[in-house]
């Protein structure tokens, strides 16, 4: 068996990803989809129906009310929101776990994925807000492949680390040139077996090559800036550290200055502990 | 007893079953001082240089930044009688991404705001682990004022 079919056989032992997420991102960015129309495809699944209901209650978004149902939940946080949250509900699972690979304690990789989306999902609102719920999808699910990956970065992790401290690599090129796919290609890989839109898998896709002379659409920027944000954060970096490249052009193609960069730091900062609480409860 | 210090946050201590930690630094900083006849320590984790960012968040989470949290780190342990002469200090954090650079190097600024303040005020880092691509986690334990720095899952006592 080649590498790459366990690789593919791995895939398998993740938790499906299910058909209501897909259902619900397809009611996303389009203009017609109704608040009512959500709620019909999440009311007959009662785990995730809880599981908004909770999240909706969560101190992140320090409402004066509670919600006690789904209705009230989708009219008062709204549509985006809600597939925001049904992603989240939906991807909490897989993200679970020590990654030993990677040097990650339980729920680690879950913090950043979940932050990154948080954090792409804001940005995206600003700058591109008819792929809002897209740019969370991708930033939510960018690091997936690690989780299957971590496996095998365990045994090739001094080779790895090698290549990154002597001959200046970054973790994910050293992971090419190690394993012979990085973090990265796994995540789409995984997301395609998964059954995502061609747009999503390229947005993550294309959040890896930035800085590589490719053409970037907005959407990948801000994938790959949330993500370099919980790096510097500290936030689920693990063995294979801050060892990341950093795309200045990136930056400035969304228009951000190194002034921003710390406003979006320090605003961070200020609700993660609400954030950590919707985090838990996702 | 584990204290743990989030980040934007400063915790001091004389209790002797207390161990202070401060996990993942990133590119913030973190600042342990222990004065070792006083038995206390303190441990600040901050995040950004400097407060003329945002004023009004610096008086809510003034260790949000280097120059409103670093005196109030001192400020704090001398509370409990620690006096700055005895005290030895570690600097760890300040990491950056790989071709992060100029402006955008906060773990940089992040350590030179700090630099900056410790030459005014004639004070010295007994040791300092800063910079580069690697996450740190930092520990002062109360009882014994060991400090320990955690990189990539080994730890070291560094003071």
């Amino acid at each position: 068996m080649k590498f790459i079919d366990h690789l593919l056989s791995d895939i398998d032992e993740l938790e499906p990803f299910p058909d209501i997420a897909h259902r619900v991102l397809s009611l996303s960015g389009r203009p017609e989809s109704k608040m009512s129309e959500i709620a019909e495809v999440i009311k007959f699944d009662p785990m995730i129906t809880a599981n908004i209901i909770k999240m909706s209650n969560s101190a992140y978004f320090g409402l004066n009310r509670k919600v006690e149902s789904l209705k009230d939940g989708v009219g008062i946080l709204g549509l985006d929101r809600i597939i925001n949250l049904v992603l989240m509900s939906c991807s909490s699972k897989n993200y679970q776990g020590v990654q030993p690979g990677y040097g990650l304690q339980e729920g680690f990789l879950w913090k950043k994925s979940a932050s990154a989306a948080v954090i792409a999902g804001k940005i995206a609102e600003e700058k591109s807000p008819q792929t809002a719920s897209r740019v969370f999808t991708a930033a939510l699910l960018r690091d997936i492949g690690k989780v299957i990956l971590g496996r095998y970065v365990a045994n090739k992790l001094s080779k790895i680390k090698n290549l990154v401290e002597k001959n200046g690599y970054s973790f994910d090129e050293a992971e090419k040139k190690i394993l012979g796919i990085n973090q990265g290609e796994l995540s789409t890989l995984i997301m395609k077996k998964w059954g995502f839109p061609g747009e999503i898998i390229s947005i993550v896709r294309k959040s890896f090559n930035t800085g590589l002379g490719y053409e970037i659409p907005i959407e990948s920027d801000i994938v790959y800036f949330s993500h370099n944000m919980c790096l510097m954060l500290g936030i689920g970096v693990g063995d294979d550290g801050l060892a990341y490249r950093f795309d200045e052009n990136s930056m400035k193609r969304l228009g951000f200055s190194h002034q921003d960069l710390q406003v979006m730091m320090a605003d961070f900062a200020d609700s993660v502990n609400e954030l950590e609480s919707l985090i838990k409860s996702a | 007893m584990r204290v743990v210090v989030g980040v934007a946050d400063m915790k001091a201590s004389d209790k002797k079953d207390t161990e202070l930690i401060t996990y993942s630094l990133g590119s913030c900083i973190g600042i342990a001082v222990y004065d070792p006849y006083a038995k206390v320590g303190g441990l600040l984790h901050y995040m950004l240089p400097d407060s003329e960012l945002d004023k009004n968040k610096a008086l809510v989470k003034p260790f949000m930044f280097a120059d409103t949290g670093v005196p109030r780190l001192f400020k704090e342990t001398y509370k409990y009688g620690a006096k700055k002469q005895r005290m030895k200090i570690v600097l760890a954090g300040g990491a950056q991404i790989l071709d992060q650079k100029g402006f955008f190097n906060i773990g940089k600024r992040n350590y030179m705001a700090v630099k900056k303040m410790f030459f005014r005020n004639n004070v010295f880092a007994d040791y300092e682990a800063i910079g580069g691509n690697v996450n740190r986690t930092v520990i002062i334990k109360i009882d014994t004022g060991d400090i320990i720095i955690r990189t990539a899952g080994k730890e070291e006592k560094v003071a």
